[in-house]
């Protein structure tokens, strides 16, 4: 593990740089993984059987959401691997529009806590354009 | 109807050993649309300090579709109905280092728990230990889904029943 971030240069409450991704209809369509055969679910392509559970679209996979918001914090250390632990609490199903642009995640992060070992935790949240939060998600991370 | 509260504890483990590949890698790194050189090539593995190439983190939380086969959620005995919609509310990964170029995976899959949170849906834990074919821990998994039971929809029309009566 190599981490960018220095342990001894981050303090309590310092924000990690904020990030906009955005997902469209065929990114979605390309994560259920034909050769890995991961993740066909219904919801995640078929309008219709998603508006038949009360969904209003086609929605993101859990896992998809999480590798995005992770981006925030693999921006910040440089290194994927630093991360060793994280917990993403999902507040809402997150629908893809067929739209130019699909779903939106504005992300924001801050430092919460430094633990020992050159550990800290940072908290982020991804919102939509709207300011609706989508996601919130807490991470353990080794820096140098 | 609720989840069987009587598959609690139980375990299944995978059936194949899955192949960290060059491919697997690639593919994993284009679906999630994170271009860091770290997945790809073995140089900028090496300048983090890992042997090979790393999987994307949040990869480890797709396995269980794969290596498992989403189990047990297509067991009988589980007492999910077909049309039952299932959320993911949340997930919680440990990793003890990072998946990569090379490895040989198998998966331990656990039912830790099924709370039933009102009278049409319990939310199932499910518990997943990834580790190498000789037995090492690399990470683990834990999912917490929000199951809504059938009991007010047919799963066939995919219409509310109350609305047909």
């Amino acid at each position: 593990m190599n981490a960018k971030v220095r342990y001894e240069d981050v303090s309590v409450g310092q924000e990690l740089p904020g990030k906009e991704v955005s997902v469209d209809r065929l990114a979605l369509l390309l994560f259920g993984g034909q050769t890995m055969r991961l993740d066909f679910a219904a919801t995640h392509w078929s309008e219709r059987i998603s508006r038949s559970v009360g969904l209003p679209d086609v929605i993101m996979h859990g896992p998809f959401t999480l590798g995005k918001v992770l981006e925030i914090v693999n921006g910040w250390t440089g290194d994927p691997g630093a991360l060793l632990e994280h917990r993403i609490r999902l507040a809402r199903p997150v629908p893809v529009p067929d739209d130019e642009t699909g779903a939106v995640f504005r992300l924001t992060g801050t430092v919460e806590e430094k633990l020992s070992g050159n550990r800290v935790r940072v908290g982020v949240s991804a919102a939509s354009p709207e300011g609706q939060v989508l996601a919130t998600l807490q991470a353990t991370v080794q820096l140098v | 109807m609720p989840l069987n509260r009587a598959v609690i504890g139980r375990s299944t483990k995978s059936e194949a050993v899955l192949m960290v590949t060059e491919d697997t890698l690639r593919d994993a790194a284009a679906q999630f649309e994170e271009p860091l050189a770290a997945y790809r090539d073995a140089e900028a593995a090496r300048a983090l300090g890992y042997p090979e190439p790393i999987a994307p983190p949040a990869f480890a939380s797709r396995l269980w579709f794969r290596m498992v086969w989403a189990w047990p959620m297509y067991e009988p005995d589980l007492g999910r109905e077909p049309g039952a919609n299932l959320l993911l509310a949340d997930l919680h990964t440990v990793s003890h280092r990072p998946i990569r170029l090379g490895d040989r995976l198998t998966m331990t899959s656990t039912v830790a728990d099924i709370t039933e949170i009102s009278r049409q849906r319990d939310i199932i834990h499910i518990q997943n230990e990834i580790a190498t074919e000789d037995g090492e821990p690399v990470c683990s998994t834990g999912y917490k889904f929000v199951i809504s039971h059938a009991d007010t929809f047919d799963p066939a029309a995919g219409t509310k029943k109350e609305a047909l009566a």
